[in-house]
């Protein structure tokens, strides 16, 4: 099947405050947030990225918006090619896509009544007025909020639930093909985020969205999403279904994610990580494998080269020496840890 | 006897809306050398709890009602300014965010000096001894102790808020959601730190947290609050996996368990009660999907069989089938209001 969001040779570097001597010899040191980047995303799916804080998901998903200019590579979004996109398609693309903002607190415009928070995105687009009472409507409906002064009432009247599910309907108003969920419930209480969840299972099947959803959190990931993409530094280091991911991570790093993990049960691995002590900086990473420092199965080659992100089966992707070695995943297959 | 002993503590706030009743039963029970989570969502008066535990109280709060009952002696009845005297050297504390445990215009170093100086009454030199040896502990490296906060990544900042915490060796470390702004390996190493060394020290550790995976991954007890009360209590094994409260049950289905493949999360519909005027009976009672008539004029006491597993529900002695029954998401789609 063709892709619906193409993305290749995709980078992006921001420039990092230069001291005095990168000054007087004119250097402008950047920090790679977003390294070579390649991964199609075929219409309807739903993909997890995942990694940690800086890892460069958020600059990713920034980038698929057009949010940030690309440094290098090539999106391509349905029909438009993202680079140089203006004027009357650009308008199109930003229907066409949306982002579904991390903390519902800040989203929304505390002075302003819901109802007219909600009418923005459709007067923006040059909706007719005389739309958008039943555009409202029917959105609300999808989010599955009710109240008979909710239009007329500001954020701080509302729960944080409630919030979330008003910045989802905002997000869809337009009846987007694809969003971009950057932490949509990082800031939601436990007995909350589960309905925002399930909500967003739920519209991904009924609006036929393709999605990509940002977390550093596997366990939700796995709960939206299909297919897992893990993040290290900038880099794509793995991709597969979520599944496959979790029982049989091919990428050391995602190795020690997994691992990381607390579980809600008292019987569960307190094990050291596989790790070796080490810290991940964007700023140093070399011509070697970004983990490399970090890496308990490290070996030399991998001081001196990046391992490519290679395909060991069909949707299955990493990029490991140790795995491109032997083409099939060299390194034992680990699953969650044994639950008793 | 336990190290401490709160019962039936109540913190009331002043605001412009009324008397809010962030605490009303705030009971439980910390022994030497264990580790107790203090789990709920936010709201629930979990950290006015904790914190009031230092004495330390925003302006608009007042203790009004309950007791205190630390190494023998009740803490309420003390001057201020002798409870004030136990900092550090009895009672510590790890806020949640350790920007705000370091003050960002001192060197760590010098801000550890200070606790063991000032709050210990060491020599200089044996706080130097004394603040390296801490560092080591906690796995930071001494010669590090002249940076600034900001050149701390998050994590190294939680090591050194744990090490100041323990550096006059205190019988209880109170930690407010220590490893809630960490990624999951920092939040994992930090927490492994935070075990390891209350084993040396055999030190007693309150962990406030919104994770119940945090809590089954390094808790011996736990107690769950909703809405300002105590509902439930007792071994992290007996609670997780036999809950006895509604509110328990619900929490579980809730959170996701990456070694538990499939199942749907189930919300709690509602929201908590408004703590200026909390419903007449069971708090959790208009969320409830089991509560019946008595439940909403009665408020049920918590009680404690004799392994002391507390519980706060009049239908505790169904627990084990209402437990099975709140297994099903469905179950969490009707609560008493809307049934009625």
């Amino acid at each position: 099947m063709d892709a619906y969001v193409h993305v290749r040779g995709l980078s992006k570097a921001f420039p990092v405050r230069r001291n005095l001597g990168q000054v007087l010899r004119g250097e402008h040191p950047v920090v790679h947030a977003v390294r070579a980047v390649d991964f199609d995303i075929v219409a309807g799916e739903t993909v997890g990225l995942l990694g940690e804080s800086g890892c460069g998901k958020t600059t990713t998903g920034r980038l698929l918006l057009k949010l940030v200019e690309p440094s290098a590579g090539a999106i391509r979004i349905g029909t438009k090619r993202l680079s140089g996109l203006s004027g009357s398609p650009m308008r199109d693309f930003r229907r066409e896509a949306q982002l579904v903002f991390q903390n519902p607190f800040d989203a929304l415009n505390p002075r302003i009544q819901i109802g007219r928070s909600l009418a923005e995105p459709l007067i923006n687009a040059a909706v007719p007025r005389a739309e958008h009472a039943d555009r409202i409507k029917v959105v609300l409906e999808r989010v599955r909020v009710r109240g008979t002064d909710l239009l007329e009432r500001y954020p701080h009247e509302m729960s944080g639930g409630q919030l979330q599910r008003i910045v989802l309907a905002r997000a869809l108003i337009l009846e987007p093909r694809f969003i971009v969920a950057d932490e949509p419930v990082s800031m939601l209480d436990v007995s909350v985020r589960a309905g925002i969840l399930n909500l967003m299972r739920e519209l991904q099947d009924t609006m036929g969205l393709t999605a990509i959803y940002i977390s550093h959190d596997l366990a939700l990931v796995r709960y939206v999403a299909r297919r897992t993409m893990v993040m290290y530094l900038g880099s794509l280091v793995e991709d597969g279904p979520t599944e496959d991911v979790i029982h049989t991570p091919l990428h050391p790093y995602t190795r020690a994610l997994i691992a990381a993990v607390p579980l809600p049960r008292v019987s569960q691995s307190r094990d050291p990580l596989p790790l070796k002590p080490g810290t991940p900086d964007a700023r140093k990473v070399g011509a070697g494998c970004a983990f490399a420092n970090r890496c308990p199965l490290a070996m030399p080659i991998c001081l001196e080269q990046a391992p490519p992100l290679v395909t060991v089966a069909p949707g299955r992707r990493a990029a490991c020496h140790l795995v491109s070695a032997d083409g099939a995943g060299g390194i034992q297959p680990s699953a969650v840890r044994s639950v008793s | 006897m336990s190290l401490l002993s709160v019962r039936d503590l109540a913190i009331d706030y002043a605001t412009r809306g009324g008397t809010l009743h962030a605490v009303s039963r705030g009971t439980l029970d910390i022994d030497r050398g264990e580790v107790v989570g203090l789990v709920g969502e936010s709201g629930c008066g979990k950290t006015t709890l904790a914190r009031a535990l230092t004495g330390i109280v925003p302006r608009n709060a007042r203790f009004s009602g309950g007791e205190i009952v630390f190494e023998g002696r009740s803490l309420l009845d003390r001057p201020t300014s002798e409870w004030r005297e136990m900092l550090w050297r009895k009672i510590s504390f790890v806020p949640q965010s350790s920007m705000n445990a370091l003050d960002p215009v001192y060197r760590v170093g010098d801000q550890m000096l200070e606790v063991l100086r000032l709050r210990g009454g060491l020599t200089r030199k044996a706080a130097m001894t004394r603040s390296d040896e801490l560092f080591g502990m906690v796995g930071l490296d001494p010669s590090r102790r002249a940076e600034y906060p900001h050149q701390f990544s998050g994590g190294m900042r939680q090591r050194a808020a744990i090490a100041m915490a323990l550096a006059l060796e205190p019988a209880l470390v109170i930690a407010d959601e220590p490893v809630t702004a960490l990624d999951v390996i920092v939040q994992r190493q930090v927490l492994d730190t935070l075990r390891d060394l209350q084993a040396r020290f055999s030190v007693s550790v309150l962990l406030v947290t919104h994770d119940i995976s945090v809590v089954a991954y390094v808790c011996d007890k736990v107690v769950v609050m909703y809405a300002g009360e105590v509902v439930e209590s007792g071994s992290v094994g007996e609670v997780l996996e036999k809950p006895r409260h509604p509110y328990t049950m619900g929490l579980t289905n809730a959170f996701p368990d990456l070694a538990r493949a499939g199942g749907t999360l189930a919300p709690i519909s509602g929201a908590p009660p408004d703590l200026r005027s909390p419903p007449v009976g069971c708090r959790f009672a208009p969320r409830c999907p089991f509560a019946q008539h008595r439940c909403t004029t009665t408020p049920p006491p918590l009680t404690f069989d004799d392994a002391g597993h507390g519980s706060a529900c009049w239908r505790a002695d169904e627990a084990p089938v209402l437990a099975e029954i709140a297994k099903d998401p469905q179950t969490w789609t009707r609560t008493f209001t809307s049934a009625a």
